[in-house]
């Protein structure tokens, strides 16, 4: 095969302060590329073993429910039903427990809590087999009120879902239990005053609702329990070692009596952190004595697994006439589903985290309701806080007369700049984002009629956690790259472009593999932007010791002393020059008789994320007739820190954009007065379709994390961030109407055309 | 266990009648693109399915004299890539342009969607102003029936449980005459109409209108005329003035739903804007239309 | 040898309003300075425990708990965030 080096047309070229790099930064087909593009890469539902059966699961029909009776008898007694399980067949677990929320989330116990939720599961000879058999599973409930909105679950008088729940971070302690299941509150200075000191102040409300990661491939399953006690378990996901711990910890079982091999993925977007089936698919199998396969219906992804939140906040900033911003002040309400999650306190920290604001006061509440469980969405939580700062931020700049991104360089944060938690930021790339998107031509092409042009920022931490990758060399000096990272976004060809450079061997002689539990050291879920970084760290490290083996060997072979060897462009040098150069396949040629084998492998806890901004610049037209938005240009400006691969690092920024686009203007979940999703499929969950979306010119900013061996930052998660503002800021300059309650679909934006009092119940005042 | 589905393929349409007649489960299909989808979310599952693509008469486009006639299970692209029917029908080959996608328009047939009959389909409104007729194969042999009359309510239609559509038959419009159907969606492609518009209109060599149609769908049960709007044009010129009639005549004629796609206030509003441009473009089209410059 | 600690504001309720203490005997480790504080802020280890990361002289640690501090060390208890 050859492969050919394609290189997108992109109007970024890399700055040329970067240190030159021979492979890092360069763009070869992806190692996984082929396999895809061909059909033949094999995807979770792709596994298929000898003799095994279909599983189905039961699910409510009632979004909230006491539980009277299971009778399963009809449906074991039918033709090719081999296995029926229910909550009673997992171990107990009781409220408080680290495993109940999850445990009940897999398998209802007493009551279902969300339409979709899990009841039963069968396993039969056919998939035909176990949807009748699942039909004949009989459930008696009795219907209990579903909490359904994040007003009623603010309410103190509508009851609480979980007896057990009482709201944690409230100050005193509560004594009754509540819907509220968290309270984070940040604050900073004296708000007060601090908004006396502003020339204008401006408060507004916003709702976003739950939407759905939206990835392609559905959450599918094969295990199969063997007669010791043990399983393998082959399915898609974000995190295998997660996967095997949850499930572990679900059944009851020791870790190593499971391993878990990673099939290729359809798609995450964090919405594959966490599981639903794989302990269903085990204990049906260990039941059965035959392997077991379940793949969801797109129905059930939409109503059994995780959305993001919905959200309502109110939002205050105060600026002085020169635009700096001096005080801020946010309530907000997260709902996470039926179960607690750290949203409220993610929205809590990102909502002023990325301008620089003496006095403010934060206070974040995480609800729960009577609909499905949340997940992580890239970027959990920025998203809605962003959509409400950076509205904000833009009528204050409209106010004072401020340009949008002026306004925006006089307050980013920077280097030193304390953040909401008060610590210091490191070196970050905000002010570099927002002066590429200035200088960018977008920025001040013409519009035409009905268009008009919105600009917002967006900020995310990044994170580190444990990596693992074993570096091995074979014996004709090419090289392969185990790691425990998942490949969500092309990080396998950026984990072979560190290990080249570092080896100094060719990219395509390098061999790039995700290892299965049992094949590779534990690594962390590949979530919080964090593969790139903190897996290329582990492998930049198996590679370094590689190295130092290399140079030991090589000094072995010229007969001198190691520390008269260094290795420079793939080979060992002798620093005197007597010796000629040993290329790396050299001395792999000879490895038997230098040593044996040599791999290495590195593990590590990532320490130095560097936080990533991005800018996003947005034209839209809006039809003032029919409220149809559409999106005539958008430019996305993101500091990488390092691009590995920039056409990855590209994608990443276009994908984010584009999702947020679609959170924007079209998706949401919609529910019927009793909890019942009505939208469960992507007719009526409308993501976007290629059609609807303009090319996204991404832009790549480079300030390198200092902590990093090749300055990276993570890129995948800040570039849905900005969207639902800079759409939002895009459509009030097309419309003159600001639109703060989400999605911006045709009937809201045209309400808001025709009724214009739409601003009623917000507030900007001018101390002026 | 349920008797596994069996698939037929006649050849004429009475073996399809006979077998539509001998088992009450059998369903016909063209393209399947709505039966298919409508099995897989639950619907029954029929007992045979009955192929009609294989029946010559079913499928092609021809014209004979004055007189199109189009096979009830001709796929949709076919009648998009006519460039002779195009020209003649531009509305309708542009409604039967939106259907889905490619791949969805490379199956699914006129047949389909008027039998399925859901209320936001989006030829009935554009075969409806062209006053097409069904031409429908029963016990006693064939019947005639407009277009307008197929459908009866959603999912409901004037056929017979042995009855097949077995083609469409459409005169070929006067000189200085044309159509044309816009449809609001969220998206661009891929979804489905909130609010659907056909209009036709025939103007005279001074521009005044002498002959119109409006039909709206998604706004009601079933498609709604609107001959306010048709008085509204017919007689006179195009002015700004007929044409906010003609949207005020749409919206007052729609008997809309709330629900997830849209609120009854917004399809109403968006009947008429949709009704109004579609007007404006048929008539633009009619008055460019060379027929007429040479009869 | 003295460390400077800093904590994050929805700390304060169990810090007595604090958000900034100089620890004058810290201990070796991060670990060594969280009993230190707990003794003089009942509940505050196991607040910290649980999930916090540091910022320690700059650069980020998820799990910092063997991490050694020094004299004028910068300490800021964060917490550890999450992603998609
Ligand atoms: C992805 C997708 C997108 C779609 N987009 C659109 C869209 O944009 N606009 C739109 O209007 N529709 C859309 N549809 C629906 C569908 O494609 C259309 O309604 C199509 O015209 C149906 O034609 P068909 O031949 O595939 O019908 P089939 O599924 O074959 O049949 C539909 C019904 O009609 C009956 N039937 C078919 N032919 C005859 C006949 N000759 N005589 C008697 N009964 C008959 C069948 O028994 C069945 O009840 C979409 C469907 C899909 C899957």
């Amino acid at each position: 095969m050859t492969v050919t080096e394609s290189r997108p047309e992109s109007s970024s070229e890399p700055p040329a302060a970067r240190p030159r790099y021979r492979f890092v930064g360069t763009r070869p087909v992806r190692h996984d590329g082929l396999d895809k593009v061909t059909g033949r890469a094999r995807f979770a539902a792709d596994c298929d073993l000898p003799g095994q059966l279909a599983g189905c699961v039961v699910r409510s029909p009632h979004a909230h429910a006491r539980i009277i009776s299971i009778d399963t008898g009809e449906a074991e007694a039918m033709p090719g039903v081999k296995a029926v399980i229910s909550g009673g067949d997992f171990p107990a677990v009781a409220p408080g427990d680290p495993n109940y929320d999850m445990g009940v989330n897999l398998m209802a116990r007493d009551r279902v809590l969300y339409e979709g939720h899990a009841v039963a599961a069968v396993a039969a000879l056919t998939t035909d087999q176990a949807r009748a058999a699942a039909a004949a599973v009989r459930v008696e409930y009795e219907p209990l009120p579903p909490v359904l909105t994040i007003d009623a679950a603010l309410d103190p008088a509508v009851g609480a879902i979980h007896a057990h729940m009482f709201t944690s971070g409230a100050d005193p302690a509560p004594t009754e239990p509540s819907n509220v299941s968290q309270l984070t509150n940040f604050a900073r200075g004296d708000t007060e005053a601090g908004f006396a000191a502003a020339d204008v102040v401006i408060e507004r409300e916003f709702t976003t609702q739950p939407v759905h990661q939206g990835y392609i491939e559905p959450h599918a399953v094969t295990a199969d329990a063997s007669q010791d006690g043990k399983a393998t378990v082959w399915c898609s996901s974000q995190g295998h070692f997660n996967v095997r711990a949850q499930t572990a910890a679900m059944l009851g079982w020791e870790t190593a009596r499971i391993k878990v091999v990673p099939a290729e993925i359809g798609g995450g977007f964090g919405g594959k952190t966490t599981i639903y089936l794989e302990p269903l698919a085990v204990l049906l199998s260990a039941k059965a004595g035959r392997p077991v396969k379940m793949v969801m219906t797109r129905s059930e992804v939409f109503r059994a697994t995780g959305p993001a939140p919905g959200s309502k906040f109110r939002v205050k900033l105060g600026a002085r006439s020169d635009g700096t911003l001096t005080a801020g002040k946010a309530q907000m309400a997260y709902s996470s589903g039926v179960f607690p999650s750290y949203a409220a306190f993610l929205g809590a920290w990102t909502v002023f985290e990325s301008y620089d604001i003496a006095d403010f006061e934060v206070e974040a509440r995480n609800v729960v309701l009577n609909t499905p469980r949340s997940a992580a969405y890239r970027a959990p939580s920025a998203p809605m806080s962003a959509l409400a700062t950076e509205t904000v931020v833009d009528e204050l700049a409209q106010a004072l007369g401020i340009d949008p991104i002026e306004m925006r360089l006089r307050n980013a944060v920077s280097e030193g700049a304390i953040n909401t938690l008060g610590a210091p930021f490191p070196r970050v790339g905000f002010t570099e984002c927002l002066e590429a998107i200035r200088d960018h031509p977008h920025y001040g092409a013409p519009l035409g009629p009905n268009q008009g042009r919105g600009v917002a920022a967006g900020h995310w931490f990044n994170i580190g956690e444990s990596s693992s990758a074993t570096v091995n060399l074979n014996e004709d000096g090419t090289a392969t790259v185990v790691t425990g990272s998942p490949d969500i976004g092309g990080s396998r060809a950026s984990m072979a472009l560190m290990a080249a450079e570092e080896l100094g061997i060719d990219v395509y002689d390098i061999t790039p593999v995700v290892g299965d539990t049992e094949s590779v050291g534990f690594t962390d879920i590949t979530e919080g932007s964090r593969a790139t970084f903190a897996t290329g760290m582990a492998v930049v490290e198996a590679c370094r010791r590689v190295v130092a083996d290399l140079r030991g060997r090589a000094a072995k072979m010229m007969g001198v002393d190691v520390s008269e060897v260094d290795w420079a462009d793939g080979s060992a040098v002798h620093a005197g020059g007597e010796h000629d150069p040993l290329p790396l396949a050299a001395i792999t040629a000879e490895a038997k008789k230098t040593g044996g084998p040599i791999t290495v492998t590195g593990s590590l806890d990532a320490k130095g994320v560097g936080p990533s901004f991005a800018v996003h610049l947005c034209d839209v037209e809006v039809d003032p007739e029919t409220g149809v938005v559409q999106v005539v240009r958008y430019t996305a400006a993101q500091d990488a820190g390092t691009a590995i691969h920039p056409s990855y690092v590209e994608g990443q920024i276009q994908g984010g954009a584009a999702q947020g686009i679609g959170w924007a203007l079209n998706e949401e979940y919609i529910y019927d007065g009793d909890g019942v999703m009505e939208n469960p499929g992507f007719l009526d969950y409308r993501v976007p379709v290629a059609s609807d979306l303009p090319m996204i010119d991404a832009v790549i900013v480079e300030v390198p994390n200092p902590n990093h061996p090749y300055g990276v930052r993570g890129v995948g998660e800040t570039s849905i961030i900005p969207p639902l503002a800079a759409v939002a800021n895009a459509v009030a300059a097309a419309t003159g109407r600001r639109i703060r309650d989400l999605p911006m679909s045709p009937v809201r934006v045209l309400d808001a055309i025709v009724n214009s009092g739409s601003d009623s119940t917000d507030s900007s005042s001018s101390n002026g | 266990m349920l008797a596994p589905m069996k698939y037929a393929a006649p050849a004429t349409v009475e073996e399809a009648r006979a077998l539509l007649a001998a088992d009450g489960g059998a369903r016909v299909f063209a393209g399947a693109t709505d039966l298919i989808p409508q099995i897989r979310a639950g619907r029954p599952e029929p007992s045979m399915m009955i192929d009609l693509k294989r029946i010559d008469r079913l499928s092609g486009i021809a014209r004979a004299g004055s007189t199109w006639t189009i096979g009830a299970a001709t796929p949709t692209a076919d009648i998009v890539a006519h460039a002779g029917f195009a020209a003649e029908f531009p509305g309708l080959a542009e409604a039967s342009g939106l259907i889905g996608s490619d791949q969805i328009q490379n199956r699914c047939t006129w047949g389909g969607n008027l039998v399925n009959a859901s209320p936001a389909a989006d030829t009935p409104p554009a075969l409806i102003v062209n006053d097409a007729k069904a031409v429908i194969a029963s016990a006693g042999g064939e019947r005639t029936v407009a277009a307008a009359e197929v459908a009866t309510g959603p999912g409901a239609t004037c056929l017979g449980a042995d009855e097949i559509i077995v083609e469409f038959t459409l005169a070929s419009p006067p000189p200085r005459t044309a159509d044309a159907y816009l449809r609001l969606i969220p998206r661009t492609e891929m979804d489905i109409a909130v609010v659907g518009a056909a209009a036709r209109v025939t103007l005279a060599p001074d521009g005044a209108v002498t002959a119109a149609a409006v039909a709206l769908g998604a706004v009601a049960p079933t498609v709604v005329r609107v001959p306010d709007a048709e008085a509204a044009l017919i007689g006179g010129p195009l002015t700004d003035d007929a044409l906010e009639a003609v949207a005020q005549a749409a919206s007052a004629a729609c008997r809309p739903i709330d629900d997830k796609r849209g609120t009854v206030a917004y399809r109403r509003r968006v009947a008429g804007v949709l009704a109004r441009r579609a007007v404006a473009i048929a008539a633009d089209r009619a008055a460019a239309d060379q027929r007429g410059a040479s009869s | 040898m003295t460390v400077r600690v800093h904590f994050s504001s929805d700390l304060r309720r169990l810090t007595g309003g604090l958000t900034e203490v100089e620890v004058a005997d810290p201990g070796a480790t991060v670990k060594a300075l969280v009993a230190n504080l707990d003794g003089r802020f009942p509940g505050l280890g196991e607040r910290l425990s649980a999930g916090t990361a540091v910022m320690l002289d700059g650069e980020v640690i998820a799990h910092p708990d063997y991490e050694p501090v020094a004299d004028g060390s910068e300490v800021y208890f964060i917490h550890q965030p999450s992603g998609g």
